[in-house]
């Protein structure tokens, strides 16, 4: 149900959507090269970026469809958001500071 | 296996021995011989365990056996390393000390150290104490090295992805103390 609303419900393709997913594309590569960087070099620490870009592109995701999500609170959904972007940002952290 | 197809086989091995790491398209322009026969006498030589393969991206590499005693997916790992490359380079050149490499190659210390253990570690490089410095020589054949990275190169995804690891590294202090 939530997923047809959001097929019926989405705007024309516009200057914003085509940034979103932009966004989300960039994401999704900056993930997929962190995978290939660790594969090749086994530095752990790389692991913690790739779930950082692996968590932004789902905060993109997340955040494009809230306003179809009518069973979340708006309150509940911009709680997680900003946990999402606590836990990147964390995860960048340890990714740069982590020893081994 | 008559005379021509035992000379057929050793014009291949001979060719994978001179250039190891070289692939299918590159035997076959190179030695003028048919696609058929060469795949042929690849798979002959990989069951007679004279040589290996590695496939990366679109083709299959052969390595004649006997090249690197071991590790030899690590070593085919390095090689898809930008900076790994340019530092074998650089000791194939001269005799570079780490200052030599980090000073012509301009990245992190941090970054060239990491690369400098894992290259002593898999014997493609060598430690040789020079008073106070230590300085780096080639492990193996030089000519190995330079026919290994001419036929063995990373795609602009492995460059990429190197370049983001080297970022890593570079803001980490953890290769400092190794």
């Amino acid at each position: 149900m939530i997923l047809s609303n959001v097929f019926l419900e989405t705007e024309p393709f516009g200057i914003e959507s085509g940034i979103e997913l932009g966004i989300v594309a960039f994401a999704l590569i900056l993930f997929a090269l962190s995978i290939t960087a660790y594969r090749n070099t086994n530095i752990k620490k790389i692991l913690f970026a790739a779930a950082a870009f692996a968590l932004f592109a789902i905060q993109l995701f997340v955040d494009s469809i809230e306003g179809y999500l009518v069973s979340l609170d708006e309150n509940i959904t911009g709680i997680i958001l900003k946990l999402m972007t606590f836990v990147i940002l964390a995860l960048l952290f340890v990714a740069i500071v982590k020893k081994k | 296996m008559n005379d021509e197809s035992n000379s057929n086989a050793n014009r291949v091995l001979q060719h994978i021995q001179d250039n190891p790491g070289c692939h299918l398209r590159k035997i076959k322009r190179e030695l003028d011989m048919s696609m058929g026969t060469i795949q042929y006498h690849l798979i002959l030589l990989e069951k007679q365990g004279k040589v290996s393969s590695e496939r990366h991206n679109l083709h299959k590499y052969y390595f004649p056996i006997g090249l690197f005693e071991q590790n030899e997916k690590d070593i085919l790992k390095i090689l898809n390393q930008e900076t790994a490359r340019e530092i074998l380079m650089i000791i194939l050149e001269k005799k570079p000390t780490q200052t030599d490499i980090v000073n012509i190659i301009k990245i992190s210390s941090a970054s060239v150290n990491w690369h400098i253990k894992r290259l002593v570690e898999l014997g493609l490089i060598l430690e040789q104490k020079d008073g106070k410095f230590k300085r780096y020589t080639a492990g193996i054949d030089s000519k190995h090295i330079v026919s290994l990275m001419k036929n063995y190169h990373p795609n602009i995804w492995n460059k990429w992805s190197n370049r983001l690891a080297e970022m890593f590294l570079t803001l980490s202090k953890e290769d400092k103390e190794q």
